[in-house]
């Protein structure tokens, strides 16, 4: 039970900083680069 | 202080800076995929391994898919070694029957190395199998260095590109990373501290009778405690200098043993208390002159390089002055090196080598993100305390960890830029890009993403007496500064402690997991975000307004920014820790 609250801990985490990536990118859209 | 101790430190120094220019540029060539003296060993295995994974080495990568495959990458070597961690009492190589490690350590511990913090809530060699130390332990201290170096990279050539959309390829970086310059650095070290003395063996440990047998109280399982005579003393063995080795030119810092580079087994003698700090500072330092090469600007490299030494010398004049002025309140003890009583003031220390060498070592350790540790920061003064938690608090961007301490303190460049952009009243310029406000706001959060884990978890730590006040050994302003070192260690991936805090409980354990993740991937990200929008941009010829990176006025803009951003961000929380302990003592109140 234990191990499968830790890895969710970690599969949890690592989701949002994808999802965070994706939040980054959708930023620079709203500004293309000069 | 004495002029043997500075002679010391501008020693190690000079060996620095000297070695700065030759393995600066061989990494340039070794990331640009020049030819170097080293391909002969290195490129035949690094085909083989492209060969048998599938990596196409041509692929160029977007920011977003760089940055994915490095979480994709952390996330699958962190739960397989959280995996070996809960199944090590099953596994060979374990001479000494140790149990599985306990689920909320086994995480911490798995997250710690990935992130290359190496903070450690166990005793070592007390708990961790050979085959866990080696197979997960040992590996993260080279992936995870090899990873903060490709990271850089990536941020270096996002400044030198030239409307590109592409950053590198991440397996390719990390890869070269590895076997030009990590392997091959860790193997010669490796052998030199096996010809001095530390251990590299299977062989289960040693139980040797005590020459002078000692009375202790025992606290037994059943919970009582006894007065026991002991009169045998068990000693660690194991393949230590294979571990040690990357532990330091990684800046890793994880010890095979619980005291560290204190213990005899792992830093011998003063020969390899020198290498030791050496070794944490030769990569980090060569990467400045790296990047000047790599973006066609030596001058800049050698601008960041002395912004880095002026923090560093300002770091070890604090630490190797209080530490040598001792504690006024001990009025009659005599602190004073003399021919009969060596050292000095010597509470915390190295005692095999002295004062200089411990201040350097607690200095070098927290301006890089190394965290290996030769003396006791928690018994440090006051003063000489708050060193190593300003280091770490600054973003540890003096040298700094391998790869994590040049893209820090590029993200610190960005913000420099733009604030002398804004004392102009010109659009920023950095080496001809334009800085724009998407790059300032992806910084910003990248400098801010610290403090406010740091605060966060330190505050709601200081909230809860019972799990968090419960495990400290001291009260008081001191105690606070062990929670406010704890938390600043964890998000700034060092891994130090100040020790007196019990961190093995399951709010320590959880809290710091998270604490060191969101310091590792959550500030790495908009940093490559930075490095892909910069990437894309055009060269902007230089005019009478561009603001020069390479001359000493960009330098001392450079270190006011870094001490401004971090004064503003910590001084409260400082001034309630180290600062007070400090007047409290002048006012002759300690804490117990």
């Amino acid at each position: 039970m234990w191990d499968f609250g830790m890895v969710a801990m970690g599969v949890a985490f690592f989701a949002i900083a994808i999802l965070y990536v994706r939040g980054c990118e959708l930023l620079v859209k709203k500004e293309p680069a000069k | 202080m004495t002029a043997n101790g500075w002679l010391q430190i501008g020693l190690f120094f000079a060996l620095i800076l000297l070695c700065a220019k030759p393995l600066g540029v061989y990494m340039a060539k070794v990331f640009g995929r020049e030819k170097t003296f080293f391909d002969v060993v290195a490129r035949p295995v690094e085909r083989l391994i492209y060969k048998l994974t599938g990596i196409d080495e041509e692929h160029e990568m977007k920011w977003t898919e760089y940055a994915i495959a490095m979480l994709v990458f952390s996330f699958v070597t962190m739960i397989v070694t959280y995996a070996i961690e809960r199944m090590q009492h099953w596994l060979p190589l374990n001479p000494q029957g140790l149990a599985n490690v306990e689920p909320a350590l086994a995480l911490n511990t798995a997250a710690s190395f990935t992130t290359n913090t190496n903070w450690q809530s166990y005793v070592p060699e007390a708990t961790m199998s050979y085959l866990t130390q080696m197979v997960t332990l040992a590996y993260h201290n080279f992936a995870s260095a090899a990873v903060g170096m490709a990271l850089a990279i990536a941020f270096v050539r996002g400044i030198a590109g030239r409307e590109k959309k592409t950053l590198g390829n991440f397996w390719v970086d990390t890869t070269r990373a590895t076997l030009w310059v990590l392997l091959p650095g860790s193997l010669i070290l490796a052998l030199v501290l096996v010809s001095q003395g530390v251990v590299q063996n299977f062989r289960p440990y040693d139980t040797v009778p005590l020459v002078q047998p000692f009375q202790a109280q025992v606290t037994g399982t059943d919970g009582k405690t006894t007065t026991q005579t002991i009169s045998t003393q068990t000693i660690g063995q194991g393949p230590v200098a294979s571990q040690e080795a990357i532990k330091m030119l990684g800046t890793n810092g994880g010890g095979f043993f619980n005291a560290n580079s204190a213990h005899p087994f792992e830093n011998p003698n003063a020969l390899t208390n020198f290498l030791e700090m050496f070794a944490i500072f030769v990569i980090p330092g060569a990467l400045t002159v790296t990047l000047g090469r790599m973006v066609k600007s030596p001058g800049h490299g050698w601008a960041i390089f002395a912004a880095m030494s002026a923090l560093f010398f300002a770091g070890v004049l604090v630490s190797y002055w209080a530490e040598s002025h001792g504690n006024p309140l001990l009025h009659n003890v005599n602190t004073a090196a003399t021919a009969m009583q060596s050292g000095g003031n010597m509470e915390g220390k190295e005692v095999r080598f002295g004062i200089a060498n411990s201040a350097l070592f607690a200095t070098a350790t927290t301006d890089a993100s190394c965290g290996a540790v030769n003396a006791m920061h928690d018994s440090f003064m006051p003063l000489g305390g708050i060193v190593p938690m300003v280091n770490i608090l600054l973003g540890e961007i003096v040298f700094g960890g391998v790869g994590a301490g040049l893209y820090g303190m590029l993200i610190f460049v960005v913000v420099t830029v733009f604030i002398a952009g804004l004392m102009v009243g010109r659009t920023p310029e950095y080496l001809g890009k334009k800085i724009e406000s998407y790059d300032v706001q992806m910084s910003m959060l990248y400098v801010l993403i610290f403090p406010f884990s740091v605060l966060l978890f330190a505050a709601a730590t200081v909230l809860m007496p019972n799990l968090g006040l419960a495990s400290l050994n001291n009260s008081g302003p001191h105690g606070l500064s062990e929670i406010l070192y704890a938390y600043a260690s964890a998000t700034g991936n060092n891994g130090s402690a100040f020790a007196g805090l019990n961190a093995n409980t399951h709010w320590y354990n959880l809290s710091i997991t998270v604490a060191m993740l969101v310091g590792r991937f959550l500030m790495i990200v908009p940093m490559l975000a930075v490095a892909g929008n910069l990437a894309q941009k055009k060269l902007v010829p230089p005019s009478a307004g561009t603001f020069p990176v390479n001359t000493p006025l960009f330098t001392v803009l450079l270190v006011g920014v870094i001490l401004i951003v971090g004064a503003l961000t910590f001084f409260p929380a400082l001034a309630l820790g180290p600062i007070l302990e400090h007047l409290q003592m002048l006012a002759g109140k300690i804490y117990a």
